[in-house]
């Protein structure tokens, strides 16, 4: 607290500098048993604690509001305001802390001791003035600036106070005469109307104890204040675009809505957005609403989705008629094509000419099950680097995004990352078109490689714990990420919706309850006749399968050929050792399946062996004629296994020249294996 | 091998001709005698389809259908042999065959053997029972079939999920397949090997870590059904959005919009920890907002005005403001089902501190907790310049420091 200044001693005036301050003065004077009466525009419950002691001990306080804070009627819409007056703003931290207790005690002293009244008319009373009379008729009071604030009574730390303009008023003449104005003013009804319990109601919501549920939402009330706004502004669902009344939107859950609104939002917002809701929550209809959002703004809808699930869109097509769409009334016009059209030039896809299409003239690119673009794979290239034909994710990037008109983009997936944060980093790429700065305006990430090689160095280190505890993970993660994901994703998980939605899943009936599994260990011969999966099992595990191997019989003089162009420390012979690897995981998983589908793997093999060791023995016998072999003709058509379909796109196609391949003893092999070979 | 030695083929026929024979009950009293089966291969379910379809219409009268997502594969004993017509079939609530004129409206198929190609995106949920004829050596995959069945809005009391597994030694089993199948998860780097940041060792280790965690967890679902959130061997995107927060805010606000507005800041709650969260000691929750600052340093602070930050009362920080998330969990946790303030809790809170006069130890955690956000941000903001992501550090009016103006939003005493 200040002490009296230098110069208070021959001055009138406190200003709160030099000269002294008003709250000394009020010490100085107030006496036990004093009548105060107060003019002033604001009241803080601070000022009140920091004179605590000397107020506590008066007889009475007239108080008169300057401004009319407290009077509802005026101006119904105005509410911080009143928050703010009492609390006073630029306080020390701490002093918050007792907010409470000094509101509680200030109540109490204002019921037994203080008359609020306040002005009815704003902008209309601006003096300030503080008048004491004690016990024994001894008046004092100063005149000027001061409100019934900490600042303004000149009652915080040096620095932090008003500079203020008061005067004592010395003469007896004046202050009988200020009294006298004072009195005047507070019984004109006209003018002034009582607040006391209008204040005494807004320090009860400052000390009454509160629900730990209305301070969590308080709480969320402000962090997320920006989201409000933008909730407000978007307004998207009662503008000009009545999405609201269209059949798909009455037909979504009430977390399929919000799901819908949020990505809407963030589409506007950021030109793109990953809806990766759990499977089995519906983002299929999700995404309709949403492309209907913008069908109706007329833009230009393309779906792009794995050929699987083409009739999981082409269904809802308007044009399709199909009498197993429920949205004929929404008129969906979007074009359906599959992700391998991508790779096509030319031909039809449904009814589209791709030769003929405008790839570059959509609006949204919705792209169903987005993950399969986690890979920015380059396309083929000939001997000179020169590109001869583009990857689906080029295509996709420079014939849709880039080019034509500006394309904003929906991605659905459930698991838009496998292994690797890139994985998350390309698809954001279709976004950005290619950019790594898109962001840095709107969410302020700067580099999205970096922000996402840095999550993944954490994610990495995160992984070889290997407790795979997600709360250590989310700590090590730098919040740039955060706000990637926070901003570009909407993903909700089952117990999400559990948790949040209780009552819409309630009325849905819930979820099925689930049995605990069963489990069924077959044997595969009711004869027993054949062998046992375990025997089989090792039996596949020694296999050889020098069929695939080419590599292996390799002369040396001439292997120096076929090193050309190798992935870094990924040989040619080592591509074979894996391709191995997965063709016996092939086969055991086949016979897991069925003895019958097994024979099938086992038959096509044996066929294509017979088929190569007939090649190698007229190759010995004449020493021409189809001299060259091909990895990829040695492999088999069954393969259904996504897995070992990527593991066989890896690495250049290579042909092996049989007069650079040792045939005697791959031959030899290849005989044994298929000697060996059970079915 | 002929089918009828085919002792696989038998128990799947058991569990089928158990089902038809002994429906279940769905919650509107009709009787259930649907199975979907899984299998991997197209070969595999060929082979039932033809192997079953006589057996389940003249034995057990009930329609199978196939789809294998082929062309022109698919193959059905009741209505068009089209994949849309035979799922409308399978599953006829789900899909709405009451409202489609020119389909089949009395009958149903009871059995269909499929492929993953329906593994994704389909409702099937009149069915209630599923069966994995050979289990995919990715459990996600198992997930995904399942949620098929296991969806919103299903009218039955319980989905069953059926496995086949090759080999009681389920140990033996796992072990054989990691033999084979970590080193050739090999190929995967190499194929991305262009711009991957770590050394190949890392990765070979990082990838045969996942695949013993997917072996675990495939294990697992032996004894029961998991949800895809749970394998983390995939992140799962919904840890690091605030949009449930959001939400949740959004539904509170459209009664309560003017009660929060008109609350004033400072507040304070009491809480008690929670016996079942041992992670969450005795502490503070505090809501600060910078005043003066502006929303532009939120790639050092995501909540940037605001720092939320969670001290105990050991004066150790446990979560600081870059990690609004987990406050804000435990807040929501400890928080959102409390709708009246605790007698007991507050009175004893007002006893400790001497109806808030004394408030030394909440004042030395506020100090504490400042102090946090202080090294934090700085901490953070050395951390944007070296990654280079920024061009330009804090101003010195933007970074936080001890004597920065904080102003109290809330705060949570957890007791």
């Amino acid at each position: 607290m200040p002490t009296s200044k230098a110069l208070s001693h021959l001055s009138g005036i406190r200003d709160n500098l030099e000269r002294g301050s008003v709250g000394d003065f009020l010490k100085d004077k107030i006496q036990s048993g004093s009548n105060l009466s107060i003019v002033s525009a604001y009241f803080t419950i601070y000022a009140y604690a920091a004179l605590q002691a000397e107020l506590d001990s008066i007889e009475e306080l007239r108080f008169l509001f300057g401004e009319p804070r407290f009077i509802k009627s005026l101006d119904p819409d105005r509410t911080d305001s009143k928050v703010f007056e009492i609390l006073e703003n630029g306080l020390q931290l701490h002093n918050q802390l007792q907010q409470r207790r000094v509101a509680r005690e200030c109540a109490a002293w204002i019921t037994d001791k203080v008359h609020i009244r306040s002005i009815k008319q704003s902008n209309l009373l601006h003096g300030k003035l503080y008048h004491i009379s004690d016990a024994h008729g001894q008046e004092d009071a100063i005149v000027g600036s001061s409100n019934f604030t900490v600042r303004g009574l000149g009652l915080g730390p040096d620095g932090t106070n008003n500079i203020e303009l008061n005067l004592e008023v010395d003469s007896r003449r004046d202050r009988e005469d200020i009294k006298r104005w004072f009195d005047e003013l507070w019984h004109n009804d006209g003018l002034v109307q009582d607040v006391k319990a209008d204040v005494l109601f807004f320090l009860e919501k400052l000390y009454r104890d509160n629900a730990p549920q209305f301070v969590y939402y308080k709480t969320l009330f402000h962090i997320f204040e920006r989201f409000l706004k933008d909730q407000e502004r978007g307004g998207l669902l009662d503008k000009d675009i009545r999405l609201t009344d269209t059949a798909i939107w009455n037909a979504l859950f009430e977390f399929q809505k919000d799901g819908v609104k949020g990505a809407i939002n963030k589409i506007l917002t950021h030109n793109g957005c990953i809806i990766a809701d759990s499977v089995g929550l519906g983002k299929t209809y999700e995404a309709l609403a949403i492309i209907k959002y913008f069908e109706l703004r007329n833009d230009k809808v393309l779906v792009l989705c794995p050929k699987k699930l083409r009739e999981n869109w082409t269904v809802y097509q308007a044009q399709n008629n199909s009498p197993l769409n429920p949205f004929v009334d929404d008129r969906f016009s979007y074009t359906v094509l599959s992700h391998t059209d991508l790779s096509r030039e030319s031909g039809f896809s449904g009814d589209i000419n791709l030769g003929m299409l405008n790839w570059g003239n959509y609006d949204l690119i919705v792209i169903d099950e987005s993950h399969n673009f986690r890979n920015n794979t380059k396309g083929k290239k000939d001997e000179d680097g020169n590109r001869i034909r583009k990857s689906r994710y080029e295509r996709l990037m420079e014939d849709i995004i880039e080019s034509g008109i500006k394309t904003k983009v929906l991605l659905l997936s459930a698991t838009p990352v496998n292994n690797d944060l890139k994985d998350l980093r390309n698809q954001l790429y279709v976004m950005t078109g290619g950019s790594d700065q898109a962001f840095a305006a709107t969410i302020g990430v700067a580099s999205l490689s970096d922000t996402l090689a840095n999550a993944q160095r954490r994610f990495t280190e995160w992984a070889k714990r290997g407790d795979h505890d997600t709360r250590r993970l989310l700590e090590a993660l730098d919040s740039a990420f955060f706000k990637l994901l926070d901003e570009l994703t909407i993903a909700r998980s089952r117990k999400h919706i559990l948790t949040y939605y209780s009552e819409t899943i309630d009325q849905l009936g819930g979820f099925p309850k689930r049995a605990v599994p069963k489990s069924v260990y077959a044997e595969i011969d009711v004869r027993k006749r054949f062998p046992s999966y375990d025997r089989l099992n090792d039996e596949i595990s020694n296999y050889q399968l020098s069929l695939f191997n080419p590599s292996g019989y390799l002369l040396a003089q001439y292997a120096h050929i076929y090193e050309v162009d190798q992935i870094e420390q990924f040989t040619q012979q080592k591509r074979e050792h894996f391709l191995i690897g997965m063709m016996k995981v092939n086969f055991l998983k086949r016979l897991e399946s069925s003895v019958h589908s097994f024979a099938i793997t086992m038959n096509r093999t044996i066929e294509k062996i017979e088929d190569l060791e007939d090649r190698i023995q007229r190759f010995q016998a004449l020493q021409e004629g189809n001299p060259e072999v091909d990895l990829e003709d040695l492999q088999i058509e069954d393969i259904e296994d996504e897995e070992l379909q990527q593991a066989l796109q890896v690495g250049k196609k290579l042909k092996f020249n049989f007069a650079h391949l040792n045939v005697d003893r791959w031959l030899d092999d290849l005989q044994k294996t298929n000697n060996n070979s059970i079915c | 091998m002929k089918p009828e030695h085919d002792a696989k083929l038998k128990q799947l026929q058991a569990l089928i001709a158990a089902k038809a024979q002994n429906p279940t009950v769905d919650r509107d009293g009709r009787a259930n005698r649907k199975i979907l089966v899984f299998t991997a291969f197209a070969d595999t379910a060929l082979y039932l389809y033809d192997n079953l379809r006589d057996w389940a219409r003249q034995e057990l009268g009930i329609h199978i259908a196939l789809v294998t997502g082929g062309t022109s594969a698919d193959k059905t004993t009741l209505g068009k042999a089209d994949f849309n017509h035979i799922l409308t079939n399978f599953s006829p609530l789900s899909k709405r065959r009451a409202q489609i004129p020119n389909m089949p409206q009395e009958e149903a198929i009871d059995l269909l053997i499929a492929t993953d190609c329906i593994s994704e995106g389909q409702n099937l949920q009149d069915c209630d029972y599923l069966v994995n004829y050979d289990i995919h050596w990715n459990p996600v995959r198992i997930i995904q079939r399942f949620g098929r069945i296991d969806r919103i809005g299903s009218r039955n009391e319980t989905v069953q999920l059926v496995n086949f597994w090759p080999t009681p030694d389920l140990n033996k089993y796992i072990r054989l397949k990691n033999r084979v199948e970590a080193r050739m998860a090999l190929v995967d780097i190499a194929a991305t090997a262009e711009d991957n940041l770590l050394r190949p060792e890392d990765i070979q280790d990082l990838i045969e870590d996942d695949l013993k965690y997917r072996d675990k967890q495939l294990l697992k679902l032996k004894d029961e059904v998991l949800d895809l959130e749970d394998f983390s061997e995939s992140v799962a995107l919904n840890e690091f959005t605030l949009d449930d927060f959001r939400i949740e805010l959004a539904n509170y606000i459209e009664s309560n919009r003017r009660l929060l507005e008109d609350a004033p800041m400072g507040l304070y709650a009491v809480v008690a920890t929670d016996p079942n969260v041992p992670q969450i000691q005795p502490g503070v929750i505090y809501c600060l907002r910078q005043r003066g600052a502006g929303e532009d340093l939120d790639t050092i602070n995501p909540l940037q005005p605001y720092f939320l930050v969670y001290v105990r009362n050991d004066q150790m920080v446990r979560y600081t403001f870059a990690q609004p998330k987990q406050i804000l969990d435990i807040y929501r946790l400890l928080c959102a089902r409390q709708p009246v303030a605790q007698e007991a809790l507050c009175n004893l809170f007002d006893q400790e501190t001497e109806n808030g006069r004394e408030l030394t130890q909440y004042n030395e955690l506020l100090t504490s907790a400042i102090k946090s956000i202080e090294r934090t941000f700085k901490k953070r903001a050395i951390a944007q310049l070296q990654a280079g992501r920024s061009g330009l550090p804090p101003t010195r009016q933007e970074q936080v420091q001890e004597t920065t103006d904080f102003e109290l939003i809330t705060w949570l005493v957890i007791q």
